[in-house]
């Protein structure tokens, strides 16, 4: 590229339009979004009965309605609002000062019921234009094009969401759309042809659990994390788990030169000083050839050269594995009660239903960027680990 | 958008004696333009929303509304009103510099002057604004 080049593209992204990205108040989904959600968008949220759909507009909607721009929440025909906002209320995200000052809801089922999508399209106008609304949820909006399509062409229902879509960017409103949708839809549905973003999720079976995941299939204006996201649905809501380092795709930590004791200096010295600081490393082998109790002495080592160290157990609960490692003559009690000092532990239980890889993964990495400047991991009996999610400590233990 | 619109309003050369108010000239010059770019049911939207936040300015416009073809209507009521002619101009640029500044949102500042630019051609657009 020349130097011309170059700086007429510096030239084209000084005059580009920027878009202001909103903060969705869902932990980890900014990062998958690239960011944040883009103001002003048209988006729909998809998916099956029970995946989250509603959950995650509410979430959205409480991080993001304020005073001046509130929320309007518009039902049709799907759950009422007073069972929802029963429902809605046990999550932690939920507050009543937000509730009685910036979110409005309002029931559009009579509109649906008896008029045409004119009417509807007019309701929603005169609300938003009445209220100054920045954030619009029509749930559901499977609803009203089921009704519509008795008598309706699909030109004329193109032509209806166009014109939402429309007014509703004009009004300088971020909107969701929440349907009921299978995947099979999304070929020569105008309403998927029209939104800016399309996040579908999904609640599938894998052998005995119950796996949530998300994936962003269509966001215009900024790149977004490929691919399916983990999520789960706990008392404080939505909390997604990104499949890579959001869009970087590394750990923004340079590996050190540092070579680390195992804790066995024979195996140090085969591996020419220890395991490179840094290096993920898996270790295999049958049960009962030794894998945990080298993880353990390796942490131990640690302890004594004064390095802080996260062990993450699958199948032993916390208390166990001290008990293990003291009969190696392993202090592990101690440690794990210093936790501000940095010749301390944490040994990590991941319950059964956490047993997902990213998730149990960016648990981790998470408590590892919160608590100290890690150097040593132990993980027994790791399941599939993800070696990107490990990246950001300096070394681990499979 | 507002010095931009104060000097679009002194280029547009309304004469004192019009019989239309200064506004729906102003919107009216961009009315072709825009519709041409966004479509008229696009442009009335623009424009409907950028009367509501100049009306917070300007209460005097809380009576016009946008037609159904995107055009101003409600002006020949202000007529009578005397207090109205003094904010003429203040209704004119506030209308259109919200217009103008909704389209900045949303398009950027080049793409918006170029649009300007077709509905006041013989304007000169170099200044800060």
């Amino acid at each position: 590229m020349s130097g011309r080049g170059n700086d007429q593209r510096k030239d084209q992204s000084e005059v580009r339009v920027p878009i202001r990205q909103l903060p969705t108040g869902v932990p980890g989904l900014d990062e998958i979004l690239g960011g944040g959600l883009p103001e002003y968008s048209f988006n729909i949220i998809a998916g099956a009965p029970g995946c989250g759909k509603t959950t995650l507009a509410h979430q959205i909607m409480f991080a993001t309605a304020t005073p001046e721009r509130p929320a309007l929440y518009f039902t049709v025909l799907g759950e009422p609002a007073i069972k929802m906002l029963r429902y809605q209320q046990q999550f932690g995200f939920f507050d009543h000062a937000t509730m009685a000052a910036s979110i409005r809801f309002i029931n559009l089922s009579h509109l649906v019921m008896e008029q045409d999508l004119g009417a509807v399209l007019d309701a929603i106008m005169k609300e938003i234009e009445t209220s100054n609304a920045g954030i619009v949820v029509v749930d559901s909006f499977r609803t009203v094009v089921r009704k519509a399509l008795n008598g309706l062409s699909e030109m004329e229902l193109q032509g209806f969401v166009q014109r939402l879509a429309l007014h509703l960017t004009s009004w300088q409103a971020t909107t969701f759309l929440i349907g009921e949708y299978v995947e099979g839809e999304l070929r020569d549905n105008p309403v998927f042809t029209v939104a800016d973003g399309l996040f579908w999720l999904y609640q599938n079976v894998e052998r005995n659990s119950i796996v949530r995941k998300m994936q962003v299939m269509k966001l215009r204006g900024q790149e977004s994390v490929p691919g399916m996201h983990t999520f789960r649905i706990t008392d404080a809501g939505l909390q997604t788990f990104p499949r890579t380092f959001g869009l970087v795709g590394q750990s923004g930590q340079v590996k050190g030169q540092r070579r680390l004791s195992t804790g066995v200096s024979e195996l140090d010295e085969l591996m020419g000083g220890g395991i490179p600081e840094g290096d993920s490393l898996l270790l295999a082998g049958p049960s009962g050839s030794g894998k945990s109790t080298l993880g353990t002495q390796f942490i131990a080592e640690g302890l004594r050269q004064g390095e802080p160290g996260i062990v993450a157990v699958f199948e032993e609960i916390p208390a166990e594995y001290a008990q293990r490692a003291a009969m190696f003559g392993f202090d592990f009690d101690t440690p794990q009660r210093m936790a501000s000092s940095r010749s301390s532990i944490s040994v990590r239980w991941t319950s059964p239903s956490m047993r997902r890889s990213t998730r149990s993964s960016t648990a981790l990495r998470r408590s590892a960027a919160s608590d100290w400047s890690l150097t040593r991991w132990s993980a027994s009996r790791w399941r599939w680990p993800p070696a990107s999610a490990l990246t950001s400590a300096s070394r681990c233990t499979a | 958008m507002r010095e931009l619109s104060r000097r679009l309003l002194v280029a547009s050369e309304i004469a004192a004696d019009r019989s239309v108010h200064e506004a729906a000239v102003m919107s009216e010059k961009l009315r072709i333009p825009l519709t041409r770019f966004a479509g008229a049911e696009g442009f009335a939207s623009l424009l409907r929303r950028a009367l509501v936040l100049a009306s917070v300015e300007v209460p005097l416009l809380q009576s016009i509304k946008v037609g159904l073809d995107g055009r101003l209507e409600g002006f020949e009521e202000l007529a009578a009103d005397p207090g109205a002619a003094v904010k003429s101009s203040e209704a004119a640029v506030a209308i259109t510099s919200h217009l103008l500044g909704l389209l900045g949102t949303f398009i950027g500042e080049p793409l918006t002057l170029r649009l300007v630019r077709e509905a006041w051609p013989d304007t000169s657009l170099d200044e800060s604004h």
